[in-house]
């Protein structure tokens, strides 16, 4: 069996007896290559979008997320918009109703990367994409990205441009059906306490959604809200 | 009838304190009792406590334990043994004098344990680097007398304590990223902003542990003999020293060298002169 991504190639196939080989070759030439030995002569396996937090190296679970355009709220105004968020693809063998990770990889190793939020000592190392704002949930492009709702609101007595958006992504599951994908909303909220602003933000998960759940292959943290300052 | 016996043998003074078999027979069963309460209680800890813990925090409070349960045992065994130590101390001072300025960098080295144990100013674990001493790797442990760095060619450095709480520390890990520098030079007869922004849409496609906010800039540092120098700063995570700093001149110049954007080296043009 032969699965074609963009920019990468997975093979798998039967070796001698119950074992099979799975090979992988990424947009650079490397090849990665596993044997996978069988308890009954078939393996099952799962292709699924994972969150993006694995290439190049696993260093932290936010995300930051830079937008095409800014978004301009004015002060007591909410709004609510669509933006793409980029995905990674992890392999899992299913077994016994147990689904490990065997492997994953990233379709456009070119825009993972990190990024800062906030000065050098303090700040929050994240992995940074530009990502565009789009129009409707099912505008992911295959196995490079998914959707995700962002819904802020301000509650402050002016009005504030958003460029950004950084959160941590371990908190959100992702679903997906074909080669579409998306992840759980985000709401952000910029309020004032006494007299700091500063953001809050949550997770909504999507409830009525009938797409499939993807594994959640990272250590999940428990971070139900977290406040960040404004820049 | 043990008690009788001991008690019947004959005291003797040692710098003028009085001893007896007996005072010494309880105090060596104090002290033994001492001892062992010390190791059960750390080895207690480092089962059950110490995991959940973070390991420098783990190991400070272990030897914090196991001396302070040390110490209690020997001010149990003076004071139940009625041995008084101001007439050990009074004669003995002529031979304290003598061992203080012995036992000078030892005690100073055991004060300054203590104090680098109360600041913390590195983490088990953390990439240091004393600056004086010409030493960097990552930091081990405090001891009692001494510390530790590992260095990065996988050597261990012990470093006495007073030297180390005398020394400036640089700690490389305490951010969560770092930043590189690197030169490069153009020559100058090359344009500077096509030869920056080679070198910046070269860097961040290529190098993925290269930062991308903030993103990697460009300083002219000199206009030098032969060439514009130019400096490359590269934040990047603070793990990933390795897979930035010895890649960055690299790829800077196989994408100058890709671009046609001659990179001089120094050169001398002789003028012959004409005697006409």
């Amino acid at each position: 069996m032969e699965l074609f991504f963009p920019s990468v190639v997975v093979k798998i196939r039967r070796e001698d007896g119950k074992n099979y080989s799975y090979s992988r070759v990424d947009s650079e030439g490397n090849l990665i290559e596993k044997l996978i030995p069988s308890q009954d002569n078939k393996i099952t396996i799962e292709v699924a979008p994972i969150r993006p937090l694995n290439y190049p190296a696993r260093r932290t679970n936010f995300v930051y997320l830079k937008f095409d355009k800014e978004v301009f709220l004015s002060e007591n105004a909410s709004t609510s918009f669509l933006a793409r968020c980029p995905i990674e693809i992890g392999i899992f063998l299913i077994h016994d109703s147990h689904k490990d990770s065997m492997d994953w990889f990233t379709c456009n190793p070119a825009n993972s990367r990190f990024g800062l939020y906030g000065s050098p000592d303090t700040g929050k190392l994240c992995k940074y994409y530009r990502v565009p704002i789009v129009k409707d949930e099912f505008d992911s492009e295959p196995y490079l990205n998914c959707v995700m709702k962002l819904h802020f609101e301000n509650l402050l007595d002016r009005g504030y441009s958003i460029t950004k958006v950084i959160f941590p992504i371990t908190d959100h599951f992702l679903f997906y059906e074909g080669d579409k994908a998306q992840l759980d909303s985000l709401n952000v909220t910029l309020r004032k306490r006494m007299i700091v602003e500063y953001v809050e933000t949550a997770e909504v998960p999507l409830k009525d959604i009938k797409w499939k759940k993807s594994p959640s292959w990272e250590r999940d943290t428990e971070t139900p809200s977290m406040e960040m300052g404004l820049e | 009838m043990f008690h009788e016996i001991f008690t019947q043998l004959e005291s003797f003074e040692i710098a003028g304190a009085e001893f007896s078999l007996f005072n010494l027979f309880v105090g060596a069963i104090i002290m033994l009792v001492g001892f062992t309460i010390a190791r059960i209680s750390r080895t207690l800890f480092n089962k059950y406590y110490a995991p959940v813990l973070p390991e420098h925090t783990a190991k400070n409070f272990s030897k914090i334990i196991y001396f302070g349960i040390i110490i209690i045992a020997f001010l149990v065994f003076t004071t139940s043994t009625g041995i008084d130590f101001s007439g050990l101390l009074v004669a003995g001072g002529i031979l304290g004098i003598v061992i203080g300025f012995a036992t000078q960098s030892v005690i100073s080295n055991l004060i300054s344990g203590i104090f680098l144990l109360i600041e913390k100013p590195a983490k088990q674990g953390d990439s240091i680097e004393l600056p004086d001493s010409n030493i960097s790797g990552s930091f081990v442990d405090v001891g009692t007398f001494s510390s530790r760095v590992r260095k990065f060619d996988g050597t261990i450095m012990r470093i006495p304590n007073e030297k180390l709480f005398t020394s400036n520390i640089r700690v490389l890990t305490d951010s969560p990223i770092r930043r590189h520098e690197a030169k490069i030079g153009i020559a100058y007869k090359e344009d500077i902003d096509s030869a920056v922004e080679v070198l910046k849409k070269t860097i961040m496609s290529r190098m993925p542990f290269v930062l991308h906010e903030p993103e990697p800039e460009f300083r002219i540092e000199e206009l030098g003999d032969s060439s514009i120098n130019i400096s490359i700063l590269v934040w990047h995570p603070k793990e990933d020293w390795s897979k930035v700093a010895p890649t960055v001149l690299k790829i800077s110049k196989n994408a100058l060298d890709d671009a046609g954007i001659e990179i001089p080296f120094p050169q001398r043009v002789v003028w012959k002169g004409d005697k006409s």
